[in-house]
């Protein structure tokens, strides 16, 4: 019993220095190991020979999520694309018209928001679109829809300011979600299982892996004719998801 | 034979305990999953009064298998929390849990497995003092319920949809609530059930009384929580923004937290602390420390 008593002093001891120093650890600086807040989307990005690289900007977060408790540490990015198939005469219209004055292609121009959410909740992406194009739900509800699809998931289309919108939340691994609703429904469906459960114990990772890339498609619609991008906007968002699944960016 | 390792000064192991228990409470704390409450300064107070009273009875030795199992429960959850918190912050279900395996662990390593069986109260007590509110979506539809058919007493004109309350629906000044895990009974519900905890453990109230303190916490819990949904219902119905704003923040909920703490306090004194002095005053005279002493 003896022998005991001293094994156990030193146990204590050792077990006292050891959580000091993991005090220590805490103290001398935990934020050399937080996730970088560097930007994760690339400048140019060609996803496809039929939709022509335009230009991209920066969404700067910090003032067009201000008025929210919605936080995305990221910078976002606004890719502009133009539809360019093989056979569009406007294609060859632009290398023959060596001016410099000469008007872009007046056609079909998409632009797509992309936003990484990481934060460890729910997405909701009907959310992040009032702040971002500075809406109400209620401005658009009238002409809202969300579709579904077969192996790729939940967007939501409306219309508002003559653009025409499709707007969604790509998912780490699942199909994709709209509403807050959908993403718990995603993540519980892929995410609960034995292994995963095993790793959110023993504290390598999050039990749901909350990842969403939150995009957000526009076109521009003709008042004149009536001609409507929704089916342009679809065949974009194919393209654009599987490209983004296989891509799908990291922490 | 165990006197050598009582609760003393002069142990090192007690100088030893008392330093791992403090440098687990400045990390808890460092990494802010110590949340200061009432109900957890209640509980603290339960464990004291307890420990005092088997002051005699607590020896700080604990075999090898307990101190293994002990330190493995530590080191996991305080290791745990780090890295969660490293990569996460703090949206975890477990990562809130951590103080109360840290202390089942620390009681592990002190007191040992003989020891825990002894003094579970106290052990409970202080692990207890920690644990987060868990939101659970079943209370909060029961909360709905209650507090819809509530507001249709008080005769309102009021329809449900989930965990929406709809007054006047279908017209023009038609307005709605929901009910968020922060309106829900299940932080009253908390707060009173810890202090059942404790007045129970202080106390010595037997079995069926506990039934009864138990039931009773949870129907004064949901009573006023229902009524605080519905006076913020009744609030946006007359569009009056400032009241609403005060009754639905901070002020608002810790007066509606006060009021449920008083409330189930008097229930407490009239159940049990009158009838133990009209029990003292019939019988012999008996001291008050006597009364507090716990049974053997």
């Amino acid at each position: 019993m003896q022998a005991w008593k001293k094994i156990r002093i030193v146990i204590l001891a050792s077990s006292c220095i050891s959580i000091i120093s993991l005090l220590g650890i805490l103290q001398s600086g935990i934020d050399r190991f937080k996730p970088q807040n560097t930007e994760i989307f690339p400048k140019d990005l060609n996803f496809s020979k039929n939709w022509e690289f335009v230009g991209s900007s920066k969404i700067d977060l910090d003032t067009a999520l201000q008025a929210s408790d919605i936080q995305a540490s990221r910078p976002g990015r606004r890719y502009q694309y133009l539809y360019l198939p093989d056979s569009d005469p406007c294609q060859i219209q632009e290398i023959l018209s060596s001016s410099d004055d000469s008007k872009p292609c007046s056609g079909n121009y998409v632009n797509a928001e992309m936003i990484f959410f990481n934060q460890g909740t729910p997405v909701n992406s009907v959310e992040v679109l009032e702040n971002i194009l500075n809406v109400s739900v209620a401005e658009i509800e009238p002409n809202a829809s969300i579709q579904s699809q077969v192996n790729v998931g939940f967007t939501m289309a409306f219309i508002h300011n003559n653009r025409s919108y499709l707007t969604s939340c790509i998912n780490a691994s699942g199909g994709t979600t709209v509403t807050r609703f959908q993403h718990i429904q995603n993540r519980n469906f892929h995410d609960v299982n034995p292994q995963r459960i095993l790793t959110w114990i023993i504290g390598l990772n999050d039990l749901r892996d909350w990842r969403c890339l939150w995009t957000n498609l526009s076109a521009e619609i003709d008042a004149t004719s009536n001609y409507t991008p929704s089916p342009l906007l679809h065949e974009f968002w194919q393209l654009w998801y599987a490209w983004w699944s296989n891509n799908f960016p990291e922490n | 034979m165990k006197s050598s390792t009582y609760l003393s000064w002069k142990s090192i192991e007690f100088w030893l305990l008392a330093f791992i228990t403090l440098s687990v409470f400045t990390l808890l704390f460092h990494l802010g999953l110590l949340t200061f409450q009432i109900e957890a300064f209640i509980l603290w107070f339960a464990a004291g009064v307890l420990i005092k009273r088997n002051y005699h009875t607590i020896h700080l030795e604990s075999g090898p298998v307990a101190t293994a199992c002990g330190l493995i429960l530590l080191g996991w959850s305080l290791l745990r929390t780090l890295t969660m918190h490293i990569q996460y912050g703090e949206d975890d279900l477990l990562t809130p849990l951590a103080p109360t395996f840290a202390i089942l662990g620390l009681a592990l390593i002190a007191i040992g497995f003989p020891g825990l069986q002894q003094r579970w109260k106290e052990v409970l007590c202080l692990a207890f003092s920690w644990i987060p509110v868990i939101f659970v979506p079943g209370i909060m539809a029961l909360d709905a319920k209650i507090s819809h058919y509530f507001l249709w007493y008080l005769g309102f004109d009021v329809t449900r949809e989930g965990l929406k309350i709809i007054f006047r629906e279908g017209e023009l000044t038609a307005k709605v609530i929901e009910i968020y895990y922060a309106c829900s009974s299940i932080g009253l519900l908390l707060v009173l059930l810890k202090l059942t905890i404790a007045l129970c453990i202080i106390y010595n109230v037997p079995r069926q009384k506990q039934i009864t303190l138990f039931s009773l916490a949870t129907f004064i819990a949901f009573g006023l929580n229902t009524i605080r949904v519905a006076l913020l219902g009744v609030l946006v119905d007359q569009e009056n923004q400032v009241a609403f704003d005060y009754w639905h923040g901070n002020s608002g909920g810790q007066i509606f937290s006060n009021v449920a703490i008083l409330v189930f306090g008097l229930v407490f004194y009239w159940l049990w602390i009158r009838i133990q002095s009209q029990q003292s005053n019939k019988n012999v005279k008996i001291s008050n420390q006597e009364l507090f002493r716990e049974r053997t």
